[in-house]
């Protein structure tokens, strides 16, 4: 009878409370939209640093695909201007005139001119009939590229001391003279060979067309210095451990210098009797850094590299039941469940590398950079000694932190397409990783092996 | 909210509208204050919590299962962060250490209530925080003594003890709260 008594009692309260109802101020619903709206943000920001890291792989690979067609292109050219300084030296070369495959790379210069001048300057309707109009044609067009650069070239020697059109013209005799002197015993050559085609090649685009190749030709000529200063594109994975320190020049760094671990159940002898838990101790855990990365020498013994890194970091501690599974809380009584704490993060790291040895087959580096890094989530846990709750909150977090990182690699097989560079790697992060809570005043330090794998062509 | 509306507005939350998460919250804003308000000690608190309340309403909404009622999964959330609130702000950790009394006294007493709501939620708040907490928790909510220990990590005993001590403070202040009304009307001290 009591026990009914009692509950009406709290029906009574119940039925009174359910009806109350109170207006929140305006700006409740401004701080809540804010709020909403900055997560979205994070999402949008976690799209761009996506697509940055699809941008700045594509674009590195795209670089280091045109900077091995360029080698492989003007690489030959280059001996072919040293050894040929006129054109009759070319066309008198036999051997490569009168092979069929050559021909039909006259027809392709020939073919270029007459699309690119059919307008200004009609072209005479042999040349036009002598393109070559078969697929077979067109292959062998593109298998004797090289070849045909040798002729730009050749020609570019002669046309680029004319200083217009008119001398130009004069020139042009002159080397239709030359290529009739020349015994070449070939008609066809001869009747492919006209004057109108010349001329448009001696168009200024065409001259200007040459002068960037010429000017990229003398860049070849120090092939092996253009490519270090190149920027190479490279991918890097560091493995280890994280652990969490409270002062960075404490020698003792063990996270559970700052907790006063209970090992038992994480209950303390709070005032007046009163139940008051400290936190389970903070084991440091396995964390990796995997990302990519472009590097250009500086000068001869150091680079600098930037790229972007997605960070992992955790650690663990003891936890009781779950007593919210929405929220993420768990009890710090009877702390006998493992918890872990993860930490992603989204890094830009900047460094320097300085080469410490002479050697050229196994070069040793020290690397010294910044790291700023975003936390774009996290589960860890934060700490209410009484009553005694982990619970989730984020917000307590510092999501921008700046690191300093620093090591020592070898590079090894460098005399491979793709050198491999190890070493160990150490990290500590500047930024207090919380101003309040669990790791208040905490910072982030890393110790692992870090490898580095560069796409250089050599 | 009739049911349809009530699903498409889901709908819209859920594609991130932002007209559709103001009706909502205009929707269920003032009942939710109000659990809020009964939690803390001032209504800047409780417009924390609300503000707190609604932003995890908005992150996790998708967990909704359409089972249960809208109101009742949104007031499940206002009630947890008011929990975490109260033991993370300063203000409200120390009130909530409880003593760890094993014994205590049902009070049999069953007063008629004919307080207003807000009269009878700023008595409730008049309550020491761990009184107050405990009380909403059991006799608003309708939580176990066992659910509260695991919530506050305390003892059932220990949750029961303090909710019969808050239940008989509270009673003595509703008969006097009367009595000082009833001598108001009448012109009496």
């Amino acid at each position: 009878m009591a026990v009914m008594e009692q509950n009406n009692f709290e029906k009574n309260i119940q039925q009174k409370l359910d009806d109350l109802k109170m207006i929140p101020s305006d700006s409740a619903w401004i701080n809540i939209e804010r709020r909403i709206g900055k997560k979205h943000k994070d999402r949008k920001v976690v799209f761009i640093l996506f697509f940055l890291i699809l941008f700045l792989l594509s674009g590195g690979y795209w670089l280091l695909n045109l900077s091995e067609n360029n080698v492989q292109q003007n690489q030959p050219a280059d001996t072919v201007v040293k050894k040929n300084s006129n054109l009759s030296a070319i066309i008198k070369n036999d051997s490569l005139l009168n092979t069929p495959a050559i021909s039909s790379g006259i027809y392709l210069q020939k073919a270029d001119l007459v699309d690119t001048t059919a307008e200004k300057s009609k072209t005479s309707p042999t040349v036009q009939s002598e393109i070559p109009k078969d697929k077979n044609g067109i292959g062998r067009i593109n298998q004797n590229q090289k070849e045909l650069s040798r002729d730009e070239i050749a020609f570019e020697s002669k046309e680029k001391k004319l200083p217009d059109e008119s001398t130009s013209i004069e020139r042009l005799n002159t080397v239709e003279s030359e290529i009739e002197n020349a015994d070449l015993n070939n008609k066809n050559f001869q009747n492919k060979i006209s004057l109108d085609s010349l001329s448009n090649q001696l168009e200024p685009e065409k001259i200007k067309r040459e002068m960037v190749f010429k000017k990229d030709s003398s860049a070849k000529k120090h092939p092996e210095n253009r490519q270090k200063n190149h920027w190479v594109l490279g991918i890097t994975f560091s493995g280890g451990k994280s652990m969490m320190v409270h002062n960075p020049l404490a020698l003792n760094n063990s996270s559970s210098d700052y907790f006063q671990s209970s090992p038992n159940s994480g209950v303390g002898s709070g005032s007046g009797g009163n139940p008051s838990f400290t936190p389970s101790e903070m084991k440091n855990s396995f964390a990796f850094i995997g990302g990519a990365f472009i590097e250009k020498n500086i000068s001869a013994k150091s680079k600098i590299s930037v790229g972007i890194s997605y960070k992992y970091f955790s650690s663990t501690n003891k936890v009781g039941s779950q007593s919210s599974t929405r929220l993420n809380q768990y009890s710090a009584a009877n702390t006998i469940n493992s918890y872990r704490n993860h930490f992603h993060y989204v890094e830009l790291p900047v460094s320097i590398k300085f080469q410490l040895n002479n050697s050229k087959t196994l070069p040793l580096y020290w690397h010294a950079g910044i790291n700023i890094s975003r936390l774009i989530s996290s589960n860890a846990l934060q700490f209410q000694s009484s009553p005694g709750l982990y619970f989730n909150d984020n917000s307590m977090f510092n999501r921008t932190q700046l690191g300093l990182s620093t090591g020592i690699s070898a590079v090894l097989f460098l005399k491979q397409k793709i050198p491999v560079t190890i070493g160990p790697y150490f990290y500590y992060s500047a930024s207090k990783l919380a101003d309040k809570g669990l790791y208040q005043n905490k910072h982030f330090r890393f110790i692992g092996l870090r490898t580095e794998i560069l796409f250089q062509k050599k | 909210m009739r049911r349809m509306d009530h699903d498409q507005l889901l709908k819209d939350c859920l594609k991130l509208k932002p007209e559709a998460q103001r009706m909502l919250y205009e929707h269920f804003a003032p009942s939710m204050l109000g659990v809020c308000f009964r939690y803390t000690k001032n209504l800047d608190d409780a417009e924390n919590i609300l503000q707190d309340g609604f932003v995890k309403v908005f992150k996790h909404l998708k967990q909704y299962k359409s089972q249960g009622e809208l109101g009742a999964w949104i007031r499940k959330i206002m009630v947890n962060t008011a929990l975490t609130y109260l033991k993370t702000n300063r203000k409200y950790q120390h009130d909530l250490l409880f003593d760890e009394t094993p014994l205590h006294i049902v009070s049999t007493e069953n007063p008629d209530v004919k307080l207003h709501a807000k009269e009878l939620a700023e008595l409730i708040r008049q309550l020491p925080t761990g009184f107050q907490t405990i009380f909403n928790l059991y006799a608003v909510e309708g939580y176990t003594h066992v659910e509260i220990g695991s919530m506050l990590g305390i003892s059932d005993g220990t949750s029961r003890s303090q909710y019969a001590r808050a239940r008989a403070l509270l009673i003595e202040w509703i008969e006097k709260f009367s009595v000082k009304e009833q001598n108001g009307r009448y012109g009496t001290k």
